[in-house]
């Protein structure tokens, strides 16, 4: 990838080498380990080793959150960032805002930066509107008088207008968000870094939102943007960046990142299951979660994107001890989701208990989804473990597959428009016999 | 909209030096903000109470009776000469703005964690700003004074155009101690703790109080290795006049002036760049 690799003054953004190594305290002896004091915790493991407790051992793990991260960013370029909980996303963005320092590398930035880790960072519910307008557009590193000019749009722009000198804790949460992100959506920096805000408020402001970064970027200002949502890195950006465990997986045009994505959420091992929210009572009960597409062996010659394939789904996981009785009546659910979070379908499996009796503690259990009849596409998992009707354990999006489109088919690209259920369907021509037949029963 | 300055300026982020001399060019830059965070803290310190500003006057005031009544009427201490009330009510201005500097900002640090670990601003800010509600008070302190300078026709002399000097060295030497304690604070919130005992303990060892009369003449030289009790007895000179102000208590206010700004901010520099990795 690389847009204009013209003369070092369209550089934005320079990162070279970038790493940030946080220390992992355990405190061994106990069940749980704390994940405590990161890096610059020196002085209070010191304290806590004077204070010599001596049941609990101390030892230290470092966990590069960053590693050895490098690109460019050309000035005027809005650049997305993706990956999974706790890639480096955020950790990225807090080195590039100046929040935190790396701990090795350099980042060079050219131009003042604006950025937008929260929406209405500092604002209090005691003070008006308008004190926290210039309270938040102030740590935003604007000046007062700058914020005197602006100060009719953003309210214009929040729809506040009445309530302006009212303390904001009288406000609807909406108005709030609207006030709050209408400060920073005012804030005009040279590179402008934003951290998934644009998931609040309702979808009508969203698009207002998105709205003012487009427009951001066609000024010339260079954006920096994490989201989960494919659909916007996709829509916004011209470029989108690939984080996976610390390190650059991917760095190229948003479709393509968009799939590098879904390929890296397709084959979670427990280690990556860690980082996703999870319900339930047992949130850790489900360790691993393996999908994978099988390709007919004999696929149909047929023109419609039907595909005879079938899906292999196998979850691991081990169950909390109060369920490996014989009274625990367990169900073991997974749903089948389209790109855009529509669920297309779900599964129930009842015969969980005979797993257990076989396996004891650890249980493990297949789906073989026979002949899908999905369009190509790909498709998102959602698991959950529930034992009479309480969830033990659910995930979202945990793992991911991929209906490929068939060879021969005259159209490459299925738009998503069209669906998620692909008819198996016989098309013919009508002879004219037939339509004489058709016309004589009028 | 909004004007753009001219030429970019390049910022390189990487690991700071241990030593590095600190930005005071864009701490100057992010001053509204400080004066709107100080802004924020006065407001919040004094919304929703109906004598708002009047109790910056009324707790000192009330503990200066208290004490002129123990120790006066009671204890029959010598006070120079003056109204025991005017002396400790003398002596609580400048002892004031020093410890409820620390009081105030020792904690603010951790108080303000979820601006620390959002946004990029000088951190210094969050320390100062705190500091504002401090001057204010006793700004509102010393005109009481003045009043009550007038109730007992005690006259102001020339020395007084010192007192600005010794009320600045208050508010300064605090500030050296609270960006110890803050920066400290963050990593042991045992300083929360131990901070307002120590205080309480420290004021008498400064003539608060009390006179320095109180304290016999051999012990007077170790008394004034306090450097406290400079800034006390300087202000009660350059208000009231004629007290025990000596030159070694003025020497050693300088030294622990200069020494607790410069650790200060040797230490919360040095600190600073860890904040938002521990807050």
């Amino acid at each position: 990838m690389n847009n204009q690799s013209g003369s070092s003054c369209d550089v934005a953004v320079r990162v070279n080498s970038l790493g940030k190594c946080y220390r992992i305290d355990h405190l061994e002896q106990l069940d749980e380990s704390q994940p405590s004091s990161p890096a610059a915790g020196r002085p209070a493991g010191l304290i806590r080793r004077r204070l010599g407790r001596a049941k609990e051992r101390l030892s230290h793990e470092s966990f590069w959150a960053l590693r050895d991260v490098s690109f460019e960013v050309p000035s005027g370029q809005v650049l997305g960032i993706i990956g999974r909980n706790g890639a480096g996303k955020s950790t990225f963005l807090k080195i590039l805002s100046r929040i935190i320092e790396p701990t090795t590398g350099v980042a060079e930035i050219r131009g003042r930066v604006g950025s937008l880790l929260e929406v209405g960072t500092g604002f209090h519910p005691e003070l008006t509107g308008r004190e926290n307008i210039y309270l938040n557009g102030t740590l935003l590193g604007m000046r007062k008088r700058q914020i005197d000019v602006i100060l009719d749009d953003i309210i214009a722009f929040a729809e506040v207008e009445q309530f302006i000198d009212t303390p904001v804790k009288r406000y609807s949460s909406g108005m709030y968000v609207r006030l709050a992100f209408a400060v920073a959506a005012h804030l005009e920096p040279d590179i402008l870094i934003i951290d998934e805000v644009l998931s609040v408020g309702d979808a009508l402001f969203q698009q207002r939102c998105l709205g003012r970064m487009q427009r951001l970027g066609d000024k010339g200002r260079t954006v920096i943007f994490v989201s989960h949502s494919m659909d916007s890195i996709v829509a916004l950006c011209e470029r989108a960046i690939v984080l996976d465990r610390g390190r650059i997986a991917f760095d190229g045009k948003p479709a393509d990142a968009a799939n590098a994505y879904y390929e890296l959420c397709s084959s979670r091992k427990s280690a990556t299951l860690d980082f996703l929210e999870r319900g339930g009572s047992h949130p850790m009960a489900v360790q691993q979660v393996e999908c994978r597409f099988l390709p007919a062996s004999h696929p149909t010659p047929e023109m419609n994107p039907v595909n005879a394939g079938s899906v292999k789904v196998e979850i691991h996981g081990e169950l909390p001890p109060i369920l490996r009785h014989k009274s625990a009546q367990l169900t073991l659910a997974i749903g089948i989701n389209q790109e855009n979070g529509q669920r297309i379908g779900t599964y129930i499996a009842n015969d969980m208990d005979e797993a257990i009796r076989i396996r004891g503690a650890n249980f493990s259990y297949g789906f073989l989804l026979e002949r899908l009849p999905l369009i190509p596409g790909r498709y998102f998992l959602d698991v959950s473990l529930i034992n009479r009707g309480e969830t033990i354990d659910s995930l979202q999006r945990c793992a991911s597959f991929r209906i490929p489109v068939q060879a021969g088919l005259s159209f490459q690209d299925v738009d998503p428009r069209w669906g998620a259920v692909s008819f198996s369907c016989v098309g013919y021509n009508i002879q004219p016999s037939q339509l004489l037949e058709y016309d004589g029963k009028h | 909209m909004v004007a753009t300055d001219s030429p970019k300026k390049i910022t390189r982020i990487q690991t700071r030096q241990a030593f590095s001399f600190f930005e005071w060019k864009e701490l100057f830059e992010y001053r509204d903000l400080l004066y709107f965070l100080s802004l924020r803290e006065l407001k919040l310190r004094y919304k929703q109470t109906s004598l708002g500003l009047a109790w910056v006057v009324l707790q000192p005031l009330a503990q200066a009776i208290i004490f002129a009544v123990l120790f006066g009427n009671f204890g029959r201490l010598p006070s120079n000469g003056q109204p025991y009330v005017l002396m400790v009510f003398t002596g609580l201005i400048p002892w004031g703005l020093f410890s409820n500097t620390i009081g105030r900002a020792g904690g603010s640090l951790v108080a303000n964690a979820n601006l620390l670990s959002k946004i990029y601003f000088p951190r210094l800010i969050i320390p100062l700003a705190s500091v504002g509600s401090v001057v204010l008070d006793s700004l509102v302190s010393v005109f009481a004074l003045v009043l009550m300078m007038l109730l007992f026709s005690v006259g102001i002399g020339w020395h007084v155009l010192a007192a600005p000097l010794f009320l600045l060295a208050s508010l300064a030497m605090g500030l050296g101690v609270t960006l110890v304690v803050a920066s400290l604070n963050v990593y042991f919130r045992d300083f929360g703790f131990a901070v307002p005992f120590v205080l309480q303990a420290w004021i008498y060892l400064t003539p608060v109080v009390y006179s320095t009369e109180l304290i016999p003449e051999k012990w007077r030289f170790l008394y004034a290795l306090n450097p406290t009790v400079g800034l006390v007895e300087g202000f009660r000179w350059s208000m009231l006049g004629g007290t025990t102000l000596s030159v070694e208590m003025l020497v050693s206010m300088g030294v622990g002036l200069v020494v607790s700004l410069s650790v200060g901010m040797a230490v919360f520099q040095n600190i600073e760049r860890g904040f938002a990795d521990i807050i």
